[in-house]
């Protein structure tokens, strides 16, 4: 970046913290189905922590 | 003096090209012309009786109104996708770019989706959009929003877009992140020291150099949405409801490998390959004139 302006960097961060937070949410729903039971992984809502079922 | 390289051999040099040329004849010509001779058949389900008739399989194909609707899906599928996925490859590429600090950690994560399978991605989103089990359906639902991609056509063609997009961000994201980094920095800064903001420099400077990466981008992606998605939509929706996500792609699936109409599959997939060949002449005809190397 060529000034320093720490509202552009703020801004910066948010877009793409809000980016990584997409892109990665169906990466982190499915690990955390795969730790969970098949009761637990068919509950509505789904436990969004991850569980002990992962072995 | 003669500047290219010469063979003098009179076979060393097609022995070189033989490799490329076997692979592309056994692996492509050979392929392409069974399909366009099939597409000229018509067989019984079992292929036991095999008939010659011109081009009805064409004739009975333009006639189907749902094959008519196939097309008008693909294209509403593949302009979304390849203009939503570029465009937040882009923009986020652009902010990856900018910022110095978490930088490699931002780049990492978003990288991911690339190395997750087609089908794999659609049963990912699955979890978050399936109508009854799924995380972001029990959102919308809360809020008031009835989310059934099984009953609902449009939320069936919004959800294989999503999943479409979000598995090419990553590999559109890489691409863009190189375009902008060889672009010279010695050209922002004196665009900036010339009172250019950071919209300014953006549209007139760096978009103009990225025309290239864009360009070999818009390609890409137009071949992705029309081919590599299959896997998707046979996942997520199977081409349902009432064939209301059934691309060209996998119409051809569906009708030869299930329904076992293989002529008229195989004259679908010569469709297909005449589009896809006309697309890519129409881009490198008219949309290259405008790019700046």
């Amino acid at each position: 970046m060529v000034e320093h302006r720490p509202i552009g960097s703020i801004v910066s961060h948010l877009v793409l913290i809000a980016g990584v937070a997409i892109v990665a949410l169906p990466l982190y729903v499915g690990f955390v189905a795969s730790t969970l039971s098949f009761d637990q992984v068919t509950a509505v809502p789904m436990q969004m922590t991850p569980g002990t079922h992962l072995l | 003096m003669e500047k290219r390289v010469v063979f003098k051999s009179p076979w060393l040099p097609y022995a070189l090209v033989a490799p490329q040329l076997i692979i592309t004849l056994v692996f492509f010509f050979w392929p392409a012309s069974q399909a366009m001779y099939w597409s000229l058949l018509i067989q019984d389900a079992f292929a036991a009786r095999t008939q010659f008739v011109w081009f009805d399989n064409f004739r009975d194909l333009f006639n189907d109104p749902r094959y008519l609707a196939s097309f008008q899906i693909t294209a509403v599928f593949s302009v979304l996708v390849t203009f939503i996925g570029l465009a937040v490859a882009l923009l986020l590429a652009v902010f990856a770019d900018r910022v110095v600090r978490g930088a490699r950690v931002y780049k990492t994560l978003l990288i991911w989706p690339y190395a997750v399978a087609a089908a794999v991605a659609a049963v990912l989103w699955l979890f978050l959009l399936n109508p009854t089990l799924g995380v972001v359906t029990h959102l919308l639902r809360a809020l008031g929003y009835d989310w059934n991609y099984l009953l609902n056509a449009r939320q069936a063609l919004i959800l294989i877009v999503i999943t479409a997009v979000w598995k090419q961000i990553s590999y559109n994201f890489l691409f863009f992140l190189a375009g902008l980094q060889s672009v010279p920095k010695s050209l922002i800064e004196a665009a900036a020291i010339d009172g250019a903001g950071p919209a300014r420099r953006f549209w007139t400077i760096i978009f103009p150099m990225l025309s290239p990466t864009t360009f070999f981008l818009l390609v890409v992606n137009i071949v992705y949405a029309f081919f590599d998605t299959f896997a998707i939509v046979d996942a997520a929706t199977g081409g349902g409801p009432v064939q209301a996500t059934a691309i060209l792609v996998f119409k051809v699936y569906q009708d030869g490998v299930q329904a076992l109409d293989l002529g008229g599959s195989a004259a679908q997939s010569v469709v297909l390959m005449a589009i896809v060949i006309a697309l890519t002449v129409i881009q490198f005809r008219f949309v290259e004139r405008k790019v700046q190397y």
